[in-house]
């Protein structure tokens, strides 16, 4: 038995130097930073992080996960040129604009540490050279909820955009758009904004002025401060229940709104995978040199659910803060 | 008399409604002080603008050396010589002697197709100049803001001077000073005069201009109360004259019955 | 020459109260305890590392150079709220020009040149001619100019986000003026930086142009009864202060290869904030270029040093507040010893 056990351990130490891996990489502790394009405070991306961390722990590794204190490529880009002084074993950056991050990644390759991307980027992270991309397809994500909005009976639907610039959320309304007028339907883009409640209700209330015969709303992020004016909006101008009202990314308000009825579903890309399986890819790859993605190197990530049927398992879930 | 360096027919201006000066005529020669005196509001300030070109009258012409001139702004007076020192603006706290001296006409350094402040060359200027009235700076890096109130007065109308003024209008140059300050500025008065320069010298304090003046204008809302030779003016004169003679006497009863009243504890209205 | 009169009352300061009064001083003393500060904590962790130490030297390049001019202009005592906007516009016309317009680069650049001059002299025009105070002024701008920003690039490219520039302009060599690697990942922009604050520096302390610059922000009557063009040294202020963020925005462009809606903002606050740190008065009259390139490092310093120690980001604007406070009130007692007036 004894002899038996020590061969095997010796033919598989063979094994793993041959393949170029070390012995007992499992137990080297791997060090990963995390670049994200916004603060990594706010509901969604504290989410991201809480998976970060938790994927740290699971897998023995050193994790970081930083941003730039308001959304900021310049800023990205500087964080990861110091996270790459830092000789992290693995990096995993929000491609919020790829060419503007393009040399910083290249910068971490020349370096020799391998990058991965999550969030935002799925058109373009193959040529910056991430090796593999965890997100949601904005598109796909929006073409989703605007055929479950078509199949509700919308015809003319506002998409909201609070970050106008930022190239997912405008996908998603493309996304909303095309399966919308595919169906016959009309779709226009209203900007909102997070940090000022104020415009977000005057935007939504010109909007049905302009055109009362609006009979849906999509796009917008329910984790922000949008989902409560934007409630409130409603129930002024009387039209709770004769708007169908759909979400991306749900956050702890507007859970209740889908029990309610006053939200129809909301659309998660699932922010706690975003940071949890990047970190469980680099530490794959980089201790047993293993891919995942296939040839396309997308992980997707979204497009999922939550309605009636679900909500409440998802509820418990945001309140463990693991969502 | 020889032809005045500045001279002042009839000047009137107006504000709206407000008759801020009627029917002024002054003059200035070479190597005299003109004081002008008058209480505040009483349009002094109104006829130095004019004379320094920094407001045009509404009626009356002004003359340098005898010729009418219009003056479309402090330059235009300035390049006909002359030069306002204002009392609070003449110089500039957070910057050095030399630098202050030379503002506007800094000297000139070329190295190759660039141009240089030459900081010797207007440090020895001022040196110069300021040694000139009497005044001894060691360290001309050192900054304006920390001469005395007085020796910042001189510095400004050294400068006026110095940039070839003729004639110096000097708007309460001493009142922010104390005797000793002010006594450094009236000393500068009579050596400029001593130099056949004239001088418009602007004030509320009997005592600064009785020394010096060679003539004294005296205002009085807006227009001119009265001009006295130095031989003819004392003390009292002037002061019965600047406050509007009857006026300040019956204010100076009002004040004595007041404090009488308060003394016998009587009701105040 | 000198009669010794009793009543000169100049005297020699000892030598350090003469360096402790200068206004830099103050800033120097901090970002040296900063930098040690950090390179103690984080020095382990790449701070002291030459890709650690340019980083900061990249970020304190891109607020220094707009921190240069707008040092110039505070000391002539105006402000320009709008040059954060302006580093987006001025980017968006750069980058609609080249991916859309389809003009060689110094075309677009020189567009985004003629903009930036008109746009300063316009603004300098309404401050000096029609009395309104620049605060207002460029606060207007700051608002203009990024609904501008959005606006044009909605309209012509549908979305506030211009890609593909590097695309666009291929090989031209021009773009390595403002892109690219001096050494190692030191960004050409440092080189820009330095040059902006050797030139702002000896403008303003060796030229009779500087000079003008004091007296008319310190006094603009006594400028003006001195001679001095207040009127055009304001204007010239303000164009300055417009060329430096097309500079800004020509560096980012060119090295990121895109242009966003976002660019540049915050930065008239950034700029500001280097500026008083290193004791630049914001009443006027008083500044320095190289307190300015200090206040610059400083920034760089704490934000990157604020990740190489592992603390959470969210403190990083607390903690610009606290020097700047800190900053301003060394700076006022420095200033109380000269002043008395």
């Amino acid at each position: 038995m004894k002899i038996t056990r020590s061969v095997i351990g010796l033919a598989a130490g063979a094994l793993l130097s041959a393949s170029g891996l070390a012995a007992h990489a499992e137990d080297k502790q791997l060090y990963i930073i995390g670049v994200f394009h916004a603060d990594v405070s706010n509901s969604f991306s504290s989410v991201v992080k809480k998976g970060v961390e938790q994927a740290g722990k699971d897998l023995n590794v050193k994790v970081e996960f930083v941003g730039p204190d308001k959304f900021d490529v310049v800023q990205e880009g500087q964080l990861i040129e110091a996270a790459i002084a830092k000789k992290p074993d693995g990096l995993f950056v929000s491609l919020a604009d790829c060419d503007a991050l393009k040399p910083m990644v290249q910068q971490a390759i020349d370096a020799g540490i391998p990058v991965m991307s999550f969030n935002s980027g799925a058109s373009c992270f193959k040529q910056v050279g991430s090796l593999v991309h965890v997100a949601e397809d904005g598109l796909e994500a929006g073409n989703g909820a605007g055929e479950r909005l078509v199949a509700l009976g919308a015809k003319n639907v506002i998409c909201l955009n609070h970050e106008v610039g930022n190239a997912i959320l405008e996908d998603r309304c493309n996304g909303i758009k095309a399966a919308v007028e595919k169906a016959g339907g009309k779709v226009s883009i209203v900007p909102t904004s997070l940090a000022d409640p104020s415009v977000t209700k005057g935007a939504i209330e010109s909007a049905f002025l302009k055109d009362p015969t609006i009979d849906a709303i999509g796009g917008e992020w329910g984790g922000g401060p949008s989902p409560a004016v934007i409630d409130q909006t409603l129930t002024e101008l009387n039209l709770q229940g004769k708007v169908i009202v759909s979400y991306f990314d749900p956050g702890l308000d507007t859970l209740p709104m889908i029990k309610e009825g006053k939200i129809a579903f909301e659309t998660s890309q699932v922010p706690f995978n975003q940071g949890y399986l990047p970190v469980e890819f680099l530490a794959a790859y980089l201790r047993y040199g293993v891919l995942p993605g296939g040839p396309t190197g997308v992980v997707s990530n979204g497009g999922f659910f939550i309605d009636k049927t679900n909500v409440d398992k998802i509820t418990d879930l945001v309140k463990g803060g693991i969502y | 008399m020889a032809t005045p360096i500045i001279e002042a027919r009839s000047v009137s201006r107006y504000f709206g409604t407000v008759v801020a000066l009627k029917d002024i005529s002054i003059a200035v020669h070479a190597g005299e002080v003109v004081c002008l005196l008058g209480d505040n509001g009483a349009g002094k300030s109104t006829l130095i603008k004019i004379l320094s070109g920094l407001e045009r009258p509404d009626e009356g012409t002004l003359a340098i050396d005898g010729q009418p001139v219009n003056f479309r702004s402090p330059r235009d007076a300035f390049a006909r010589g002359i030069a306002t020192v204002y009392q609070d603006l003449a110089v500039l706290p957070q910057m050095s002697i030399s630098r202050n001296f030379m503002l506007g006409m800094e000297p000139i350094r070329k190295f190759g197709p660039f141009r240089f402040f030459d900081e010797a060359k207007a440090g020895a200027i001022a040196r110069e100049e300021l040694a000139k009235i009497g005044i001894t700076v060691n360290h001309l890096k050192q900054k304006v803001g920390t001469m005395s109130g007085g020796e910042r007065q001189s510095l400004a109308i050294a400068r006026a001077e110095y940039r070839g003024a003729r004639l110096l209008i000097l708007d309460e140059p001493t009142s922010a000073l104390g005797v000793n300050e002010a006594a450094i500025v009236l000393r500068h008065v009579i050596r400029a005069r001593a130099r056949g320069l004239g001088v418009v010298f602007i004030t509320h304090n009997v005592h600064h201009a009785l020394p010096i003046g060679d003539r004294f204008v005296i205002l009085n809302r807006g227009r001119v109360a009265g001009t006295f030779a130095r031989a003819e003016m004392d003390e009292a004169a002037l002061n019965r004259h600047m406050g509007g003679g009857a006026e300040f006497e019956a204010l100076q009863r009002d004040l004595v019955a007041l404090a009488d009243q308060l003394k016998t504890g009587a009701t105040v209205h | 020459m000198t009669m010794a009169l009793p009543h000169s009352r100049t005297r020699e300061l000892p030598l350090g109260r003469r360096i402790v009064e200068r206004p830099e001083v103050g800033a120097a003393i901090g970002v040296i305890v900063l930098w040690v500060f950090f390179a103690i904590i984080g020095g382990s962790d790449g701070f002291l590392t030459t890709r650690g130490i340019a980083s900061y030297l990249n970020i304190a390049a891109q607020v220094g150079i707009v921190g240069t001019t707008v040092t110039l202009l505070l000391i002539a005592g105006e402000f320009d709220l709008s040059i954060g906007s302006m580093v987006g516009f001025s980017g968006m016309i750069i980058a609609l020009g080249t991916t859309q317009a389809g003009m060689p680069l110094w075309l677009a650049l020189l567009c985004a040149l003629a903009f930036a001059v008109l746009y300063g002299y316009a603004v300098g025009m309404l401050v000096v001619r029609w009395n309104i105070p620049s605060f207002i002024v460029t606060l207007a701008g700051l608002f203009l100019l990024r609904g501008a920003t959005i606006g044009f690039s909605r309209s012509i490219a549908q979305q506030p986000y211009i890609g593909g520039v590097k695309n666009a302009i291929g090989t031209d060599p021009l773009q390595y003026l403002f892109a690219g690697k001096l050494w190692e990942s030191l960004d050409v922009g440092f080189l820009w930086w330095i040059g902006l604050v050797i030139v702002g520096a000896i403008v303003l302390t060796k030229t009779k142009f500087g000079n003008w610059i004091f007296a008319v922000g310190g006094s603009p009557s006594a400028a003006r009864a001195s001679g001095i063009p207040v009127a055009r040294v304001k204007i010239i202020l303000f164009i300055a202060v417009s060329v430096s963020g097309v500079l800004l925005a020509a560096i980012q462009v060119l090295s990121l290869g895109s242009a966003d809606s976002f660019r540049g903002q915050g930065k008239e606050f950034e700029a500001a904030i280097t500026a008083v740190i290193g004791g630049t008065s914001l009443s006027g009259g008083t500044g320095s270029i190289i307190g300015t390139a200090i206040g610059a490092l400083t920034l760089g310093i704490v934000r990157q040093g604020l990740f190489f120690a592992g603390v959470d980001y969210d403190w990083y604007q607390a903690i610009l507040g606290l020097l700047l406070l800190l900053a301003v009130i060394i700076n006022q007692f420095a200033r109380r010893n000269v002043s008395k007036s």
